[in-house]
């Protein structure tokens, strides 16, 4: 290829124009194809959205384990557990050197506990005036859209760091429970390469 | 290009030109905010089974017991490796290189369910100086085996 000196270049340059005598060839893009593979991606993304999930705030410091048997994660008051602090709905309630000095026998995390146990009583009144609309009741049950869980507001999830000591884990667990939750749940990352259950 | 050619009707043929710039430039905004905003990493959860040995409260009823319930089934999870009691035979499964035996525990537990189709609740207990993801690998087993409803004691292991 000739090697041409740098500089600027008139539009009609000979390096960019035809052979003369020539007429000079228009070329068209097709845009339909691009236009529909736009398309069926926007319609993929938007089937993936996903706006009625509730997002899982997930601090840096704690990495989940990652398990097959998995259920889908339902909204409910969240403690995480990290190696730094221990969280309720991301409001600290004590430290994790804290929860660790305590002794083998005292489980009780007090702060964890009264407002726990304040949230769950908020909850439960806000699921009890839900109650209350008689008529929207009556027309889920017609419809058969009635699939609300009556402990729904007393559900807590775990959420805690894949290296913490079980003791710890242990104590969150008591404390919860002595608060009223009904039922504990953990929150894990799905292992993909595995088949997952249907219980 | 998309065109729209209309048939022979006065003599010239007219070729209108759809513009496709501002439908491309809207898909390619669409498309940018949809995978920013797309959630890439799947949260689930792993269910402890009802509280049948835990708290009593008063606004939740008492859980029936599951069936084959007299049978125990217990996993103690000790930090030289797993030791499995159902009724009132004890299963040992030390650790292989190092690591717990997963595949000897799936194994013994469906062997189990073999045994007892019906039952589905197990027990649960680990060493408090053990990490939580062995807690949560031990309660992937049993759910794998098809024991659903698993409560976690808060005794060490025997």
């Amino acid at each position: 290829m000739a090697i041409f000196r740098p500089g600027e270049r008139h539009r009609y340059h000979n390096i960019l124009s035809k052979k003369k005598g020539k007429r000079g060839v228009t070329a068209v893009l097709s845009l339909t194809a691009m236009v529909d593979m736009f398309t069926v991606l926007v319609i993929f993304l938007l089937q993936n959205y996903n706006t009625t999930g509730e997002i899982l705030y997930m601090p840096k410091e704690v990495t989940l384990p990652k398990a097959s048997s998995v259920k889908e994660l339902k909204p409910a008051h969240v403690v995480t557990i990290s190696n730094k602090e221990i969280v309720l709905d991301k409001d600290p309630v004590a430290t994790f050197a804290e929860v660790q000095a305590t002794g083998a026998d005292d489980w009780n995390i007090p702060k964890l506990k009264e407002q726990l146990t304040a949230a769950l009583a908020k909850s439960k009144a806000d699921y009890e005036a839900k109650l209350q609309n008689r008529i929207k009741d009556a027309v889920d049950q017609t419809k058969g859209q009635n699939t609300e869980d009556a402990n729904a507001w007393s559900k807590v999830t775990i959420q805690a760091d894949k290296g913490i000591d079980y003791l710890t884990v242990k104590k969150v667990m008591f404390t919860v429970t002595e608060a009223g939750a009904g039922e504990i749940n953990f929150a894990v990352t799905k292992n993909s390469n595995q088949s997952t259950s249907t219980q | 290009m998309a065109h729209i050619e209309e048939g022979k009707s006065g003599g010239r043929q007219k070729n209108i030109e759809l513009n496709l710039v501002p439908v491309i430039d809207l898909m390619s905004v669409l498309i940018t905010f949809l995978l920013i905003t797309a959630v890439w990493t799947q949260i689930s959860m792993i269910q402890i089974g009802s509280s049948l040995y835990g708290k009593k409260s008063d606004t939740q009823p008492n859980p029936t017991p599951p069936p084959n319930a007299d049978v125990v089934l217990k996993v103690d999870v000790k930090p030289v490796g797993y030791v499995l009691t159902v009724g009132k035979q004890v299963i040992s499964l030390p650790m292989q290189g190092g690591q717990f035996d997963d595949a000897g525990l799936i194994a013994q537990l469906q062997r189990v369910k073999q045994i007892y189709p019906e039952k589905v609740d197990a027990i649960l207990t680990m060493a408090d100086e053990l990490p939580y993801d062995q807690l949560i690998k031990t309660m992937d087993n049993c759910l794998t085996a098809g024991f659903s409803a698993i409560s976690v004691a808060t005794g060490a292991p025997q």
